[in-house]
């Protein structure tokens, strides 16, 4: 059984006085590919920020690679070989295609040519990049910037590669684009992702497993092929789950006609 | 303490004195203690004493300017020197030139005050952050290269001799007399003073420095408010700037200088600069304290340095913060403030009538750079609709929402409230246009949650700060159909219990409450819900639906921006779908939760690639105003 | 004329350094240091110390490099780290507090109220088409470019540079690609107090060491800010140079008395009609 790359063990994290991830625990095997599924205000986003250290989390440990990492700053871990991938495409807008690619090999120690050899992969793995490596990347289309960020976050050759919602926003064919370039990250590259995807297809067409999250808690947790997941990402969106914090025995809903429970804020 | 037979001073009692009681008793206590302090010299006040009691006075007025300009409206002022050298020199060129009236040199002075003011803070408050506080620092190095160049006037380095004594309506004032005077004036500006912060504007002052972003939303508008807090700060400085003149007989401008300003700065933190009496006590302990010590020079400094940045770090608040927090921490020993469960989500009142008007997203497209937030986007909301507005991320619901509300500009198309143009608009102007919105995070400022509510009523029923310091007549009609008005939606939220509950310790779901009641207040045409019921458990998203059903019902168009598909089904007559800044469908719930369409992009079931999918219409990082109370400068 | 000028290149000098300091905390924490014009006078009277001493002149340098970046090091540590989320004017407070107490500390400490301060380089005039500058002035001008050039290249062109910029767009983006925040925050602060002082031996000779400069160079740097833009090093080199210029021309053809409220005039004006300076980013502003 390959070691876990990632272990996440009743970790809880929030907002000021809002807690949004309640008692998250799973492990992500070296090498594969894990997908968290979950309608917004589910709390998938913060559960990645807490992971890479943008958020504190209140209570539980998270480990990267078998050492824990749950006292050290972002920057710390990403010396541990994490690179994270924000949603909305988080690059640098007022820099160039190309600052941001070495932005992304900020933190480690690299000769010039090995610079050029990584920056030279990220133009072959996304052919539109390398013909525009000189423009600004606030100018870039949506599909193009989602590119950049994947590829910034690359630069560092990270050994566990978090992703947050890479798809969003983007027009389906782009969309295969990017998903072909994360199955070759993980099948040709060897490199552990965590990815977080609302789309339940999306996310059984490139998982090797899928968890499922709904109010800060993982409901699901298993292989894309198991029968029911579709309908039991469903029943999140529409509020069917008994986990809901402040579910009354009877709380849970036959019918999708009865009020479900809404999940924690989500962060702006 | 219930047991003992001889009888005692139960703190408790002290301390749950109906405000009516103290509403009568702070006046007289007022007159009475100024009454005192004006006749002390009369009843015997040593001469070096009454000086300092006048000094104290000066300081105070000093003090109590930079505590409206700053620990109310938010923005620091170095000014305070200018100000006071200005009320002083105008002293010296009216008894010179023209005649020896104390009363006429007051009013000279304001005058002069008001107009250094807004020179100053006009161009000041244009770029916000520390500009503002440079420019009112620049003015004290001006302050010797003014007097200079108006030697004749002024007396240059010099300094003006020879101004004679205060001569009130013709009678000169003897020093007693004086001393009265300046004690009943300080009395008065303070009064005027509690006046204007105590009121809904002086809350308005209050939500302007937490969140101009709110204040924005509710119609403030920030420039011009901190403008006015700013210039009219200058008014007590330039008051005591006349009396000084006169308490010295003699002017140079060597005393109007950074370590002036530094003690009154000094002076305020020390109170409290977010408190009315703690510019009284900060300007007494420094008055009394290092500026008694007339050789104390440059470790004056030192001390005053090593202060700020203490009192800074340590106690932001002040005495005054000190205070209060101990005053509540003594409460909640005593059981004076029970903590109070959620709001009963029964409507006690019915909702007022609304003014709903028809809203219209007109063909609207937005970019970011190289992204497409928005394409070609239209629908329409009518008044007594409610119209859901749902999507993925990324599709631009939050970028929409911004836009009506008036935080973005259109590249393309147009928003319409009532058929007339509202995009383009100042996030102000559209409020006063009748729109009003809750935010993702509820921003609620730290007032009390009537004062909160209230303070969207300043469209409806506007009172003018004259009319609030001097309270006018129609200052008091305001502050009744203020009272009125918002016990009624607070009674049709449920909220009542917690009426008078500091809104920012509330929980979530209440604060969202509090959010709903506030853009009620306004009496919207239309009303933006930002995902008002996330973070909301089961019962309270029942009791917000039904809050938000007899909304539409009294006639307001209402826009929901939800996740909560359940809510929506409950809720919506219309459903718009957006994805990736285009409209998919908009149809009622009942369709949209059957469509193929929806399913496909909401829930992102099945992607096949169609053919024409390739233009990259993308939309890009949703960053609408999503900021918290404590928002951190520019 | 052109003396005028020359002269006003060689006081615009000294705003640059100011601007350049202020730009370079600001770029990595948001932070201006309102007591840099305070640092810069405390190198101007242990310039006078140390001559006075005979210490050798680079020592000179060395030395005041060293208490520079240390007092900056401790005004950030005790007076702007403890604040820096709380927002709403904290940290002017702070460093107005620190100003007022440098200029306390150096008041209590130093016994003249003005001193002349003597320049280590070569005496006597140096004549430029007709006119004479002193030498210190004609460092001062090639000086106060080099620093801006300086700042800027290294903003636009190296790695760290990129990162501080980069961190200066978007914090959170930047900390999850390793970059160490708090350590260039220290670091800017560091290189901007030690800036500050290093140029003290160019500086002195041509103001002499007078307390109250802190606060001139303090709020003049702001003008200078205004106009260029905060955060625009190449913005600050014109900025200050133009404003040394209009400052010296007034003094000279109206009068002493009118140079601050000529610049004053100039700085109302950038703000009412350019509020973002020259070469300020134009961002779409939310509020």
């Amino acid at each position: 059984m390959t070691a876990a790359e990632l272990e996440v063990q009743g970790v809880r994290s929030g907002y000021g006085d809002i807690t949004v991830i309640r008692d998250v625990s799973f492990a992500v095997p070296s090498g594969s590919i894990t997908v968290i599924l979950g309608r917004n205000g589910a709390g998938k986003t913060t559960l990645l920020k807490t992971i890479a250290g943008l958020i504190p989390a209140s209570a539980g440990d998270i480990s990267i690679g078998g050492v824990s990492v749950i006292r050290e700053p972002p920057y710390r871990r990403q010396m541990r070989g994490l690179g994270f991938v924000q949603e909305n495409k988080r690059i640098f807008k007022r820099r160039s295609v190309e600052e941001n690619l070495r932005m992304g090999a900020y933190a480690v120690r690299l000769s010039r040519k090995e610079v050029a050899e990584r920056m030279a992969e990220a133009y072959a793995r996304f052919a539109v990049l390398g013909a525009k490596r000189r423009d600004v990347a606030g100018y870039l289309s949506g599909g193009e910037q989602q590119m950049l960020a994947i590829s910034q976050a690359l630069m560092s050759h990270p050994r566990l590669l978090l992703l947050d919602e890479p798809s969003a926003g983007l027009a389906p064919s782009i969309v295969q684009d990017v998903l072909d370039a994360v199955r070759r990250i993980k099948e040709e590259e060897g490199r552990t992702v965590l990815m977080v995807e609302q789309s339940v297809d999306l996310a059984i067409s490139v998982a090797d497993r899928v968890l499922v999250l709904d109010v800060g808690q993982v409901v699901h947790s298993g292989s894309p092929a198991d029968a029911g997941i579709r309908e039991i990402v469903e029943d999140t969106y529409f509020g069917r789950t008994p986990a809901a914090p402040a579910a009354s025995p009877a709380a849970v809903p036959a019918t999708a006609g009865e009020a479900g429970p809404s999940g924690p804020p989500t962060p702006g | 303490m219930s047991g003992t037979s001889r009888p005692t001073v139960s703190w408790r009692s002290l301390l749950s004195i109906p405000s009516r009681t103290k509403a009568t008793m702070t006046p007289v206590l007022w007159v009475v203690v100024v009454a005192i302090l004006a006749l002390a010299p009369e009843l015997g006040l040593g001469v070096s004493s009454s000086r300092q009691l006048v000094l104290i006075c000066f300081l105070c007025l000093l003090v109590s300017g930079l505590n409206l300009s700053y620990g109310f409206a938010g923005e620091l002022s170095f000014a305070s020197p200018a100000f006071y050298a200005l009320g002083s020199y105008v002293t010296v060129i009216v008894t010179s030139h023209w005649v020896n009236d104390i009363a006429v040199c007051l009013v000279v002075g304001v005058v002069g005050g008001l107009v250094l003011g807004l020179i100053s803070g006009i161009p000041g408050l244009r770029l916000g952050g520390w500009m503002l506080a440079v420019t009112s620092f620049f003015l004290i190095l001006l302050i010797p290269d003014v007097v200079s160049i108006t030697t004749k006037w002024t007396g240059g380095y010099q300094g003006a001799n020879g101004i004679p004594l205060p001569d009130l309506f013709g009678t000169q004032l003897s020093n007693n007399g004086f001393i009265a005077f300046v004690v009943i004036i300080t009395a008065l500006w303070f009064a005027v003073f509690r006046n204007l912060v105590k009121s809904r504007v002086g809350d308005s002052l209050s939500v302007l420095r937490e969140s101009p972003i709110l204040a924005g939303s509710l119609g403030i508008s920030v420039y011009r408010t901190k403008l006015l807090a700013y210039a009219m700060s200058g008014i007590p400085a330039a008051i005591g700037g006349v009396f000084f003149a006169y308490l010295l007989g003699f002017v140079a401008p060597q005393s109007y200088d950074l370590t002036l300003a530094i003690t009154v700065l000094a002076g305020s933190i020390l109170g409290g600069s977010r408190s009315i009496y703690g510019a009284i006590v900060g300007a007494a302990i420094m008055q009394l304290g290092p500026n008694s010590i007339s050789s104390l020079g440059n470790y004056a400094l030192v001390v005053y340095g090593a202060f700020l940045i203490v009192m800074a770090v340590v106690l932001p608040g002040g005495g005054a913060g000190l205070a209060r927090a101990g005053a509540r921490r003594l409460r909640r020993r005593l059981g004076v403030d029970e903590p109070r469960s959620g709001p009963e989500l029964v409507a006690a009142e019915p909702m007022p009538a609304l003014p709903g008007q028809t809203l219209v997203i007109d063909h609207v497209s937005k970019s970011f750079g190289g992204n497409k937030a928005l394409t070609d986007v239209s629908f329409t909301a009518k008044p007594g609709e409610i119209v859901a507005l749902i999507g993925p991320n990324g599709s631009g619901k939050t970028t929409l929402l911004n836009i009506v509300s008036g935080y973005y500009k259109v590249d393309e198309g147009s928003v319409q409230v009532g058929g007339r143009r509202i995009s383009g608009l100042t996030p102000s102007r559209i409020a006063h246009e009748g729109v009003a919105r809750t935010f993702q995070t509820p921003l609620v400022a730290s007032l009390t949650v009537r004062q909160n509510v209230a303070v969207a009523r300043a469209r409806h029923a506007p009172v003018s700060v004259i009319e609030t310091m001097l309270r006018l007549p129609r200052f008091w009609r305001a502050l009744r159909q203020d009272r009125v008005a918002v016990a009624s939606i607070l009674g049709a939220l449920g909220l009542n219990d917690h009426a008078d509950d500091e809104a920012q310790a509330l929980p979530l779901g209440t604060r969202r409450l509090v959010e709903l009641a506030r853009s009620l207040a306004s009496l919207p045409s239309v009303l933006l819900l930002d995902e008002v019921a996330s973070g909301l458990d089961e019962e309270e998203v029942a009791g917000l639906a039904a809050m938000i059903r007899s909304v539409a019902r009294s006639g307001s168009t209402v826009v929901l921006v939800e996740h909560n598909f359940n809510l929506i089904r409950d809720l919506a007559d219309r459903v718009v779908v957006l994805s990736q800044g285009k409209v998919v469908v908009a149809d009622t719930p009942e369709v949209i939760s059957r469509h193929p369409e929806v399913l496909r992009h909401y829930l992102g079931q099945k992607i096949v690639p169609e053919p024409g999918d390739e233009a990259p219409a993308l939309p890009p990082a949703e960053t609408g105003p999503q900021v918290l109370p404590k928002e951190v400068r520019s | 004329m052109i003396a005028t000028i020359l002269l006003g290149l060689a006081i615009g000098s000294i705003y640059v350094f100011v601007a350049v300091g202020y730009n370079l905390t600001w770029l990595t924490s948001r932070a201006i240091n309102f007591a840099q014009g305070a640092l810069m006078v405390v190198g101007i009277f242990l310039t006078v110390e140390l001559y006075d001493r005979h210490v050798p002149v680079i020592l000179i340098f060395v030395i005041l490099a060293l208490v520079g970046a240390i007092l900056a090091s401790v005004e950030l540590i005790v007076a702007i780290l403890p604040i820096i989320s709380r927002g709403a004017h904290g940290e002017l407070v702070t460093t107005v507090g620190a100003m007022t107490l440098i200029q306390g500390v150096i008041g209590v400490l130093v016994v003249a109220s003005s001193e002349p301060v003597p320049f280590f380089g070569p005496t006597g005039l140096v004549s430029i088409s007709g006119s004479s500058l002193t030498p210190d002035e004609l460092f001062l001008i090639p000086l106060a470019v080099v620093v801006g050039l300086g700042a800027h290249l290294w903003a636009s062109r190296t790695k760290s540079g990129l990162a501080a910029v980069s961190l200066s767009e978007d914090r959170d983006a930047a900390l999850v690609l390793g970059v160490n925040t708090r350590r260039f925050t220290f670091v800017a602060f560091m290189v901007s107090g030690a800036l500050g002082l290093v140029v003290a031996p160019f500086v002195g000779p041509e103001t002499t060491a007078v307390v109250s400069l802190a606060t001139t160079f303090a709020v003049y740097g702001f003008v200078v800010l205004a106009i260029a833009g905060v955060g625009s090093q190449l913005g600050a080199v014109i900025g200050g140079l133009a404003i040394g210029v209009v400052q010296q021309l007034v003094s000279r053809y109206v009068g002493p008395n009118w140079q601050n409220l000529a610049v004053f005039a100039v700085f109302l004006a950038f703000l009412m009609f350019r509020p973002t300076g020259l070469f300020g980013e134009r961002r779409e502003r939310v509020v």
